[in-house]
């Protein structure tokens, strides 16, 4: 656990720290990439019970727990730098600008939209609401709160989030409930989805050596080979980020049996 | 006769006499006085004393070190305040109100008035800042202006005084006037004058009220400008007060006679009896706490503070705390662990740095840089000088000089430095600090102890100091640092500083805590202390204690050792015997809680409490609960009551009124009045008024049948004609049979009834229930089917009955008498015993119980499957416990794990089926609930009915019996005929049964042929089945089974738990134990105890099969008590003064208590026994209460033999039991001292005997757990402060803010906590997670444990409100044990059942709904009610008790129904209502009155209708709730109870408070805020302004306001108008009501 980092003093060299970042045009960059796969056959997945609105009924949802592709891609899974305790992460200036575009999580067909939120701290968290009917959002956040609203159809709400979260957390809506969301805060962008087809890229990070979680809902991607590195238990791989270069992870193989 | 010396006696030998008895009576002077000054408490006052004085010491020590620093601060800003320039603006101000006084006064003054202000002013700000030019002229300043002061205080004075001579003047013209009247002179001219003295005072006053207003605005001008020295002086003049007070408490303590030789002088033989000094004795008179003296009640006189000084002594700065605690000696002995720091450099430690080596000259080491106020600086070390020898070492290096400086053997005490001066060729000494254990540690040790001369003592431990985070507290003892023993105090410094390891631990191990009489009394909360609820000097010691308050010497106080190894120790260090002749021995420590129960009589009110959170009397609060549920009051009645007078604990059975009804309802002759009124009376005995109805309706018919007897006279006749009159004009004739006329007076009022159901299951109906097989083995030995069972076992007790001697006599089968042992004997009768019981019992059963019958329409057959969910789900198990579900245990209701062994046959199956629709349809009186379980409509994933129903309590029957159940009895029940022996052995127990009542030899005759008929009107009852020739042998056999039968249960008094037909009047037949706390143990009957436990030894197990000879362990020898008299007479032959027979060891025959094999309990109560003790005896008595019958039997007729049987108690149990037996006393002291708690407490106590009875926490979460901890003070982050409603913001007050922030002396803040942690989902156990908060994996050992503790409550922590549902709590955990590392964890009340099933309703629920939340299944749970009484309304929730209707559809059971009576109801709410500091029992809803709407409406007309267009709007509340005729669809999970009906039940205030933000009540709600709040304006947030026009406020309490009138909103939309039509013509036939006779009418109803 995180103590309090002492208030004002911390703020500021914080900023000196960001400051003293963006300014150094020594600072050197580099990306990392790779591609998530299920390792086995994946499990069959129980349909959604749909049991409640028309339009629910009608729009289908289906059950993203597991999303494979027919290559064995694994979407969904997520992939964040974890930054030292208590320190942070330079971030490269290109990325100053999407700090204002909002982040958003759509009620949309009766199902989250997408399935995992990232949210920049600072950066506007916008739920809204596509669907005709009334949804409510609870979003069990552990650092900045938890909440509860409901959302009427069309609507949208903003949300302030000033800290990090140390994991993706569940976003529930209780008159659905089988509506089932992840949103991930960090205070700094270096942070990605798997696509459909698997796949993910983070840019820009400062090279260096960090450590990265590879997540996916059904837990850590524990043990698994992300390029050189190797996830422990908790999903933590260190990878070394080198200057003007990609580094590509390969194949994140999870296995099958994890996922439930 | 000549004269002589001798005259009447010989002068010589007279002076013998004389001189010889005054050296005799000298010396007994001598020797009495020598006797009173060496009394005992004088030793232990003095030793306290020294005790006192080393604590105020210590505390002087502690504060010195906590100041010092403080103080050199304070003095130094005060120097520089006292330096520092002034205020130019603030002169300004003095000057300008100078010359305004001067203008006033018309006083020109020159300039040069303020020249000496200007002067000093200007050289003030002239001079260096902080230098002593600066000091100088600052002070100057001051005195110029202090001289302006004076100068107005000297004016105000002579302005005093001028108007004083004016008042005397005008005093002395007063009375000139007055003579002047006398002498009849003319009083113009004194009128004149005192009217002008008049005058001129006036003028005075004017002037002087000037003159001060002057003066103070000078003064406090001056104030300001001298602000901060002022501030300064006044915090330092507090450290001196502070300091002073110790200093003057140190003085009330010498040490030295030398500083009080009054006090030492007054101490000194003989004087110290003619003067009191602070040695002295000291008593607390309490004259209405009266003791029983034999005969007279006499105040008590307790003079245990003479020796127990400290007893109320709290630590300091706490109200509760104890000073001394009193450490069991088992935890004396502790290891704590002392860090050590990282290793120091030279320049840390000594503020200097030496030269690099480069620079120096080879052979000495510069000092290159002296930090000032460095303990360098201090040694007076300059830069520049030269260090030749460190401690006699010569130093030839820099790199020398640091080894030796930093080297810790060397530290402790200051080193000595030889150093060359800068530049010079002077050799100096100086002497150097070194680090000491304050330094490192923050800890100063002694090297003497409180009490102790030569302990090792820690006297100061600095706040937030490596020791006090270590734990070490002032008066620790430290015996061994890293295992290496610590003798003195250099040993002590040689580890700790000699011996350091930079940066790794020391283990310490410490001895903490005094001997008696040295403590404080553990519990000052409780006790003693001046807040507690049993201050000192109101209620003394021995009300509590017991022993002799008036005592001074330890042996005669009556001082009670716990084991006699403690009474050894005592009569060898004390001179301790055991004194018989004091009756109120001190109560022994086990047994202390029980005297709480001479004024606690409900005792509930010792559970733990919100103020009282440490269980007050746990274990008499558990004996009490034990005694309820074993029932113990069924046969030994515990009367709470002398006449009106309460004087302990009332614990009795209910009046018999529910079992009256019942056997009256088998009276075939009730007509159909009779037969509802005793229906009524049976299902609520509470309602008198039928009770008395069928009362008189019986009574009426029991006069008939004396009138039918013998004619009655006209008079009588005439009065029965009245009463008759409702049966109509038939022949009156009783209808009734005699038994039940016989029942009528038990149906009368009772003054103060008992308020207890009997503990066992009515036999009533027993042979629709169970078969004889079962039956037989069950009374046989009920442990056997049931080893948990609450039934005691009354046969098969032999342990006592000698296996051997053959010397009773019996009857064989064919008639001849015959010897044999006491347990062929024994077992004989008892084999007839218990087939006549459970003969008796089936054929004996009330016949009429009618089975249920499932209902129609079930499409499926019952599944065992279906039924297992049901079982676990539907709150069986919150009651029962069952082996197929490990993880629950509750106890109270039977264990089924076996019950398809018991039932399962056609009548087992029916009944089991009928009792789970409705348990009350067999015995009204029962504790077990209707469950409601109503036939299924099942649903799909979806909510859809399937089309198929199930009946659940099929299905439960189905899995209960389907259980295998591979029991099998011990013994094959007997059956068929009984054969020649055993007819023999009838006989033979028929015969002893009638001795009671004939002469030996007509009882045999009688027995053998039948009592002769001519006796008939002459014998009992019982002995009726006997009267008249036996018809055959069969008859005869089963008339004497039956009589038999009877008997037996008279003897054992089995109606004390059971309802058995025919025996409903039948009273208790045990001693009434409501004084057995005190019965005289000369009436105890002890017999043979001690040779029988001599030759049987204590842990007797059962021999094996009943009957079979030579098991188990059985000496005839009987010697081994010859060893505890020696034992025994060993402590006193040490002792030496003491004849042996007072210490109850002359009795001898028993087994040596002090025996190795014995532990200490045993040990307790063996010597207990020894001594003929109650708590011995009962001892015994629990655990094998026949055996007092060793070798008494031979003497005994079998009726006559002890007949308690044996309860299957754990040694703890049984401990617990004696606790509250022990306490029964009836010994109330005055009125005052009886627990009488306020309204609110009451019903607190109340509500919590009904939530006992029905087991209310057996599914419901009452209480939540209450956390105490400690943390460090950056330990929880800010919390997020998100945007609410201002109504929900709690303000704490400055003052809990400021607590809250407060560091202890670990340096450590504290909260108090209400919750409990999150649970794991997939196991329901406490969550333990890393400091992510991911779950630790049970394969990891590093990661530090973490609770996540969910708040029900916000709490206060670290100065910032945590709001409840916002964000759990990271909690460090314990690895062991549970609960947090730093603090206690109370245990909530209750929900034992929710807590099992919150993993499987989850596992369930993600079958359906993978998405599922965890934490929402508390929303699918039994809701806790911690909130109840705040949440609901009173007269809702009463009827919802009575009447409990199905709310939450989301919960996957529903609230029985317990049939309470409305009395029980009503103490429920009260108690909810009570616990939240609610208003009952009626609370005013304002929002609900006519009045209200109209108000509201006259602004906002369309009020109503706007806000059901928020309700109605397909977003907000109807997504999930239903309303009206409107219903929800979706899966149960999702919905909310009916909105219909919340104006009933909820209060306003919660409703607006859960709908504004429902998270902020209840953390797991899926409930979400609909109404959100913002801070902008104009509309603060809400709901679209086209629903409801108005601010988010406005449409919260519009919406709050609609629910609460829903009545009044949905009669706005009916019309009922239109439905009443007016008579169109005159009817033709007039009303027949009138016509009718009242009976018909009645009959009707």
């Amino acid at each position: 656990m995180s103590k309090t980092l002492k208030s004002n003093k911390a703020v500021v060299f914080g900023l000196i720290a960001l400051l003293a970042a963006s300014n150094a045009a020594a600072a050197e960059w580099g990306s990392v990439k790779g591609r998530f796969v299920v390792d086995g056959t994946p499990p069959k997945l129980t349909p959604l019970a749909v049991t409640k609105d028309q339009h629910c009924i009608d729009s289908k949802p289906v059950n993203e727990s597991v999303v494979v592709g027919e290559d064995g891609s694994l979407a969904n899974a997520v992939v964040y730098l974890r930054p030292p305790r208590r320190g942070k992460v330079e971030v490269h200036p290109d990325y100053a600008a999407k700090l204002s575009e909002p982040a958003v999580l759509d009620n949309n067909g009766c199902s989250f939209k997408p399935h995992v939120t990232l949210v920049r701290v600072g950066q506007p968290f916008a739920i809204k609401n596509s669907d005709p009917v009334g949804h409510n959002t609870k979003a069990t956040l552990l650092v900045n709160g938890a909440f509860n609203v409901t959302i009427a159809s069309g609507q949208e709400m903003k949300t302030p989030l000033t800290k990090p979260e140390r994991m993706p957390l569940p976003v529930n809506c209780n008159i659905h409930p089988w509506m089932q969301g992840y949103v991930l805060v960090q205070d700094h962008p270096y942070m990605a989805v798997s696509g459909e087809d698997g796949t993910f890229s983070i840019e820009n990070i400062p090279a260096g050596k960090h450590e990265f979680v590879f997540w996916h809902e059904s837990g850590w991607v524990q043990n698994a080979t992300a390029g050189k590195a190797k996830t422990d238990r908790r999903g933590v791989a260190e990878l070394t980020i080198a200057a003007g270069q990609t580094l590509d992870l390969g194949d994140i193989k999870v296995p099958a049996a994890k996922l439930k | 006769m000549p004269a002589t010396e001798k005259t009447w006696r010989d002068q010589a030998r007279m002076h013998v006499i004389f001189g010889v008895s005054s050296i005799v009576m000298l010396v007994g002077t001598i020797w009495m006085l020598a006797k009173d000054h060496n009394r005992e408490w004088r030793r232990w006052q003095l030793d306290d004393r020294a005790r006192e004085r080393w604590t105020i010491q210590a505390q002087l020590a502690q504060e010195e070190a906590e100041s010092t620093a403080r103080q050199r601060e304070l003095r130094e800003q005060l120097t520089a305040a006292k330096r520092a320039r002034v205020d130019a603006s603030l002169v300004q101000e003095f000057k300008a109100a100078v010359t305004a006084e001067n203008r006033r006064l018309g006083k020109e003054k020159s300039a040069a008035e303020f020249r000496e202000v200007d002067q000093s002013l200007t050289a003030l700000e002239n001079a260096e800042l902080g230098s002593d030019d600066a000091a100088d002229a600052r002070a100057n300043l001051i005195d110029a202006l202090n001289d302006f002061a004076q100068e107005a205080r000297r004016r105000e004075n002579q302005l005093l005084t001028e108007k004083k001579f004016l008042a005397a003047d005008q005093t002395a013209a007063v009375s000139a006037r007055g003579l002047a009247i006398g002498e009849g002179r003319s009083t113009a001219e004194i009128e004149a004058r005192i009217q002008k003295l008049a005058d001129q005072i006036l003028t005075k006053d004017a002037e002087l009220a000037e003159a001060k207003d002057y003066r103070l605005k000078l003064e406090a001008s001056l104030r300001q400008i001298q602000a901060d020295e002022l501030e300064k002086e006044k915090q330092l003049a507090e450290i001196d007060a502070e300091l002073d007070r110790l200093h003057e408490n140190m003085e009330l303590y010498p040490a030295d006679p030398l500083d009080a030789p009054g006090e030492w002088l007054n101490r000194l033989p003989v004087l110290d009896a003619l003067y009191t000094g602070n040695v002295k004795l000291d008593q607390i008179w309490l004259p209405d706490m009266k003791i029983n003296y034999n005969f007279s009640y006499v105040a008590r006189y307790d003079r245990c503070i003479v020796c127990h000084r400290a007893i109320d002594k709290t630590a300091p700065g706490s109200a509760t705390e104890p000073a001394y605690p009193a450490i069991p000696r088992s935890e004396r002995e502790q290891v704590v662990q002392l860090a050590t720091p990282p290793q120091p450099t030279v320049t840390d430690l000594y503020g200097m740095t030496l030269a690099p080596p480069a620079e120096n000259a080879p052979g000495a080491a510069i000092i290159q840089e002296v930090v000032a106020k460095s303990w360098a600086s201090d040694a007076g070390l300059k830069n520049g000088d030269v260090i030749l020898e460190v401690a006699e070492e010569s130093v030839a290096s820099a790199a020398d000089a640091e080894k030796l400086l930093v080297d810790p053997t060397t530290w402790g005490e200051p080193i000595e430095l030889q150093v060359r001066r800068a530049g010079g060729e002077a050799e100096e000494a100086v002497e150097l600090r070194t680090p000491t254990l304050d330094y490192l540690y923050g800890l100063i040790l002694t090297p003497y102890g409180q009490v102790n001369k030569d302990d090792v003592t820690v006297q100061v431990v600095k706040p937030q100091s490596r020791a006090a985070l270590a734990g070490l507290q002032m008066g620790d003892v430290l015996l061994e640092v890293n295992n290496g023993p610590v003798d003195s105090l250099s040993d002590a410094e040689h580890y700790l500083l000699g011996e350091i390891k930079w940066e790794q631990p020391f283990s310490l191990t410490i001895r903490r805590g005094l001997n008696q009489p040295f403590t404080s009394h553990p519990r000052l909360d409780l006790f003693v202390g001046s807040s507690s609820p049993h201050k000192k000097g109101e209620m003394g010691c021995t009300i509590c204690h017991d022993g002799q308050g008036s005592a001074t010497e330890f042996k005669w106080a009556s001082h009670t050792p716990n084991d006699p190894q403690q009474a050894l120790d005592w009569s060898r260090k004390h001179g301790w015997f055991d004194n018989h002749h004091w009756i109120f021995p001190m109560t022994p420590e086990r047994f202390i809680e029980s005297n709480c129960l001479k004024c606690h009589h409900e005792v509930v009110e010792l559970e733990p409490s919100e103020r009282f959170p440490e269980p007050p009397a746990p274990k008499l609060v558990k004996g009490y609960h034990l005694v309820r549920e074993f029932g113990c009051y069924g046969c030994h009645e515990i009367n709470g009551y002398d006449g009106a007078k309460r004087i302990g604990p009332d614990m009795r059975i209910e009046p018999n009124y529910y079992e009256v009804a019942s056997q009256i309802l088998a009276d075939p002759g009730l007509n159909d009045e009779e037969k509802e009124l005793a229906r009524t009376v049976a299902e609520r005995p509470e309602d008198a008024e039928a009770r008395n109805d069928l009362m008189r309706a019986i009574q009426a018919d029991a006069a008939l049948a004396s009138a039918d007897a013998k004619p009655p006279l006209g008079r009588e006749l005439g009065e029965e004609g009245q009463a008759d009159n409702a049966a109509g004009d038939e022949e009156q004739e009783a209808r009734l049979t005699e038994a039940t006329h016989a029942l009528a007076d038990a149906l009368g009022d009772l003054d103060a009834p008992g308020s207890l159901r009997r503990v066992g299951p009515s036999l009533r109906h027993l042979a629709s229930k169970v078969n004889y097989d079962w039956l037989y083995n069950w009374i046989r030995r009920p442990a056997d089917f049931r080893p948990s069972t609450r039934m005691p076992q009354f046969f098969l007790q032999d342990e006592h009955l000698n296996p051997k001697r053959k010397d009773f006599t019996i009857h064989d089968a064919a008639g001849k008498e015959v010897k044999v042992t006491d347990r062929e004997y024994t077992a004989r009768f008892e084999n007839i015993e218990i087939r006549a019981l459970a003969e008796y019992l089936l054929a004996h059963s009330q016949p009429g119980f009618e089975y249920i019958q499932p209902p129609q329409g079930i499409t499926e057959q019952p599944s065992a499957e279906r039924g297992r969910w049901l079982f676990e789900s539907r709150g069986c198990l919150a009651c029962h416990s069952h082996a197929e579900f490990p993880g629950i245990a509750s106890n109270q209701g039977p264990d089924l794990s076996r019950i398809a062994a018991k039932l399962n046959t056609e009548k087992g199956q029916q009944w089991l089926y009928s009792w789970l629709k409705d348990p009350k349809s067999y015995h009204t009186r029962t504790v077990m609930p209707n469950l409601f379980l109503d036939p299924i409509n099942e649903v799909d994933a979806a909510g859809n009915p399937t089309g198929s129903v199930t009946d659940p309590a099929a299905d439960i029957v189905a899995f209960l019996l389907g259980v295998p159940a591979n029991w099998q009895p011990e013994v094959p029940p007997p059956t068929g005929e009984l054969s020649a022996d055993e007819r023999a052995a009838l006989n033979d127990l028929t015969t002893v049964w009638l001795s009671a009542a004939f002469p030996r030899r007509r009882a045999e005759r009688f027995a053998t042929n039948g009592i002769d008929d001519r006796l008939a009107a002459t014998v009992k009852v019982d002995e009726q089945v006997l009267v008249g020739e036996y018809q055959n042998d069969e008859d005869k056999t089963k008339r004497q089974l039956e009589y038999v039968a009877r008997r037996s249960l008279s003897r054992y008094g089995c109606f004390g738990c059971h309802d058995i037909p025919g025996y409903e009047t039948a009273k208790p037949i045990g001693t009434p134990l409501a004084n057995w706390g005190r019965k005289d143990p000369a009436q105890l009957a002890f017999e043979n105890i001690g040779t029988f436990l001599a030759s049987h030894g204590v842990d007797i197990e059962r021999s094996g099969q009943h009957g079979t000879e030579g098991t188990g362990p059985h000496r005839e020898t009987i010697g081994v008590g010859d060893t505890s008299e020696t034992t025994v007479a060993a402590i006193e032959d040490e002792h030496g003064e003491e004849p042996s027979e007072e210490h109850g060891g002359g009795h001898g025959h028993g087994l040596d208590p002090l025996d190795d094999k014995y532990d200490s309990d045993t040990a307790y109560f063996l010597q207990s026994l020894n001594s003929h003790q109650r708590n011995g005896f009962l001892w015994q008595k629990l655990r094998m209460p026949r055996s007092y019958d060793y070798e008494t039997t031979r003497t005994k007729r079998y009726d006559e033999r002890l007949r308690m049987p044996k309860f299957n108690f754990t040694d703890e149990e049984r401990e617990a039991v004696m606790t509250f037996i022990l306490g029964l006393t009836s010994e109330a002291p005055a009125e005052r001292y009886i627990y009488r708690p306020a309204p609110r407490q009451e019903a607190i106590v109340q509500g919590r005997h009904v939530l006992d009875k029905y087991n209310c926490a057996g599914c419901h979460v009452v209480d939540m757990e209450r956390w105490e901890i400690a943390f460090e003070p950056d330990w929880f982050e800010e919390p997020p402060t998100p945007t609410e409603y201002p109504f929900l913001i709690p303000q704490p007050a400055p003052e809990q803010i400021e607590a809250s922030l407060a560091l202890d002396r670990r340096g450590l803040q504290h909260a108090e906590l209400y919750g409990m942690p999150t649970r794991d989902e997939a196991t329901g156990a406490p969550r333990v997670v890393d400091e992510d908060g991911v779950p630790i994996e049970p394969d990891d050992t590093e990661s530090q444990p973490f609770y996540e503790f969910q708040l029900y409550e916000h709490a206060l922590v670290s100065g910032a409100t945590r709001l409840v549902g916002l964000q759990n709590l990271m909690i460090p955990a314990k690895r062991q044990g549970g609960g947090p590392v730093r603090g206690t964890a109370h245990p909530g009340y209750g929900g034992d059942l929710a807590k099992y099933l919150y993993s499987r309703v989850i596992a369930e629920e993600k079958k359906l709904n993978p998405a599922a939340v965890a934490s929402e299944a508390w929303g699918w749970l039994p809701p806790p009610l911690h909130h109840e009484g705040e949440k609901v309304q009173t007269d809702w929730l009463h009827d919802f008790l009575m009447d409990p209707i199905a709310l939450r559809p989301a919960v996957v059971m529903r609230m029985p129904n317990f049939h309470m009576s409305s009395d029980e109801a009503s103490k429920l709410v009260n108690y909810f209502a009570a616990k939240s500091n609610a208003e009952f029992p009626y609370e005013y809803n304002n929002r609900r009155r006519g009045g209200y709407l109209a108000r509201l409406e006259e602004s906002h007309p369309e009020l109503l209708d706007d806000a059901m267009k928020i309700v109605t709007n397909g977003n907000y509340c109807v997504k999930c709730h239903a309303i009206g005729d409107y219903e929800v669809r979706g899966t149960v999970k999702t919905l909310g109870p009916d909105l219909d009906q919340v104006y009933r039940r909820l209060r306003p205030d919660y409703m607006r408070r859960w709908i504004a933000n429902p998270q902020r009540i209840l953390p797991y709600t899926g409930m979400p805020v609909n109404i959100p709040y913002a801070a902008e304006p104009p509309n603060h947030g809400g709901v679209s302004q086209e629903l409801f026009p108005g601010t988010s406020i406005m449409q919260l309490d519009g919406v709050v306001d609609l629910l609460m009138n829903y009545d009044e909103y949905a009669k706005r939309q009916t019309s009922v108008k239109g439905l009443v039509r007016e008579p169109t013509a005159p009817t033709e036939t007039p009303p027949a009501a009138s016509d009718q006779p009242p009976n018909d009418r009645a009959a009707s109803r």
